[in-house]
């Protein structure tokens, strides 16, 4: 991003100032060296989220931010209802519910040395992964409502979890109020076929070494020590996630007129 | 006139689906092609069964999101891949005859899954060569 489009505020905050449509400023929390990688499009993404009505004191980057849908990956908003704010389906985003866990396993460095070939054997062969793969898990429309209310504390009591768990999951594995009868059956279709898989693409099952601590009290809080072997996991949302964002944001472009909203790119609807 | 032609296009941790062609359906028929693309090599496709889809949409920019979702829904529910796509566009309406088989993990080298068609890069419009391009970028 080229600098001298910035005012620099403090030593890692950067603002663009409103203009044209710009209802607020726009606020980068990042190190110079950041900025002059980010994308230009995270500019462009920044500033098109201060143009939305009723957003509160200014559309927010984070140091992460990247070129995304709508908002830049990393950006951040607040709407105040009272003030005409508007619910932006491409600003929640199509990865519902999707994030890495990291699964401390017990075990040290020197004991799956020997043993690192067979474990990712009997990995891919246990784990169902890739384009097509089928899970073990077949849901009904009970179950599946039962599923998509419950979250993670649903997969707890089928025993798909440990109770433990939850403790180490935002708001416990599950936000209450969820409505269920208001996904799709063409959602729910996706989700049945997808569930107890992987994934593929950016989806991934690692088994990692912890080869240096560098913040011990971090750490120690994580119970993380050098030489563990984890397992980090990145899952979530897909089929599901995409059907619901994109079925409710195509509604959402095509109604923005009828509200007065004039939207300044179709995937911030 | 234009060659009818597809091609994937970078963006960041995704990719951007082209299609070109003489007519706007073909456009979408070519943008279809180019998902195939993503996911596994067209050519190892055999064109055995035939599916129809139809879809609708206010213009013709959500048209072809909403055929590229439909087709991306058809491929995950019925896990199979299309080697051939034939598009109608009558207003607001689009009727298609997608061609394919399904999914062989021995046949078909496979790449990623694609989760969904986005309005990022959305584009369809007639180009200067008196044909039309038809074009967003996919989420993976």
């Amino acid at each position: 991003m080229e600098l001298s489009r910035l005012q620099r505020r403090a030593e890692n905050e950067w603002w663009i100032a409103p203009y044209g449509k710009m209802r607020v400023p726009a606020v980068i929390f990042a190190t110079e060296a950041l900025i002059r990688d980010m994308d230009e499009k995270v500019y462009e993404q920044a500033t098109n989220v201060a143009m939305l009505p009723g957003i509160v004191k200014a559309s927010y980057v984070m140091p992460d931010a990247h070129w995304g849908y709508g908002f830049p990956i990393g950006g951040v908003a607040a709407f105040d209802a009272d003030q005409g704010g508007v619910i932006s389906a491409g600003g929640v985003g199509f990865d519902i519910s999707c994030g890495v866990r990291t699964l401390l396993t017990g075990l040290t460095f020197d004991q799956i040395q020997a043993k690192k070939e067979r474990l990712a054997d009997a990995l891919f062969g246990k784990i169902p992964a890739g384009v097509g793969s089928r899970g073990k898990l077949s849901l009904n429309e009970k179950e599946m409502n039962a599923m998509l209310a419950g979250g993670a504390k649903w997969a707890v009591e089928r025993g798909y979890g440990m109770r433990e768990d939850l403790e180490r999951v935002e708001e416990g594995g599950c936000i209450p109020g969820a409505h269920p009868h208001e996904v799709s059956d063409r959602a729910k279709k996706r989700q049945r076929e997808e569930m107890g898989t992987l994934g593929s693409g950016n989806h991934y099952l690692e088994v990692q070494h912890v080869a240096k601590i560098v913040d011990r009290d971090i750490a120690a809080a994580f119970g993380v020590s050098q030489g563990n072997i984890v397992l980090s996991i990145h899952c979530g949302s897909r089929g599901l996630g995409h059907q619901v964002g994109t079925e409710f944001l195509t509604r959402m472009a095509a109604a923005a007129s009828q509200y007065g909203i004039d939207l300044p790119d179709r995937e911030l609807a | 006139m234009p060659e009818c032609r597809w091609e994937l296009l970078p963006h960041g941790a995704d990719i951007g689906v082209r299609g070109v062609g003489r007519t706007k359906a073909e456009a979408f028929e070519q943008a279809a092609m180019a998902l195939t693309a993503v996911i596994t090599e067209p050519a190892s496709v055999s064109a055995n069964e035939c599916v129809e889809i139809t879809c609708q949409a206010t213009d013709d920019e959500l048209l072809l999101v909403n055929w590229l979702n439909a087709v991306i829904y058809e491929m995950a529910t019925r896990r199979m891949l299309f080697a051939r796509y034939e598009v109608g566009i009558d207003g607001n309406g689009l009727f298609a005859k997608a061609w394919g088989e399904p999914i062989d993990e021995n046949k078909h080298e496979l790449g990623v899954e694609v989760k969904g068609a986005t309005c990022t890069e959305l584009k369809v419009a007639p180009d200067q060569d008196g044909g039309w391009i038809a074009q967003c970028v996919v989420d993976v």
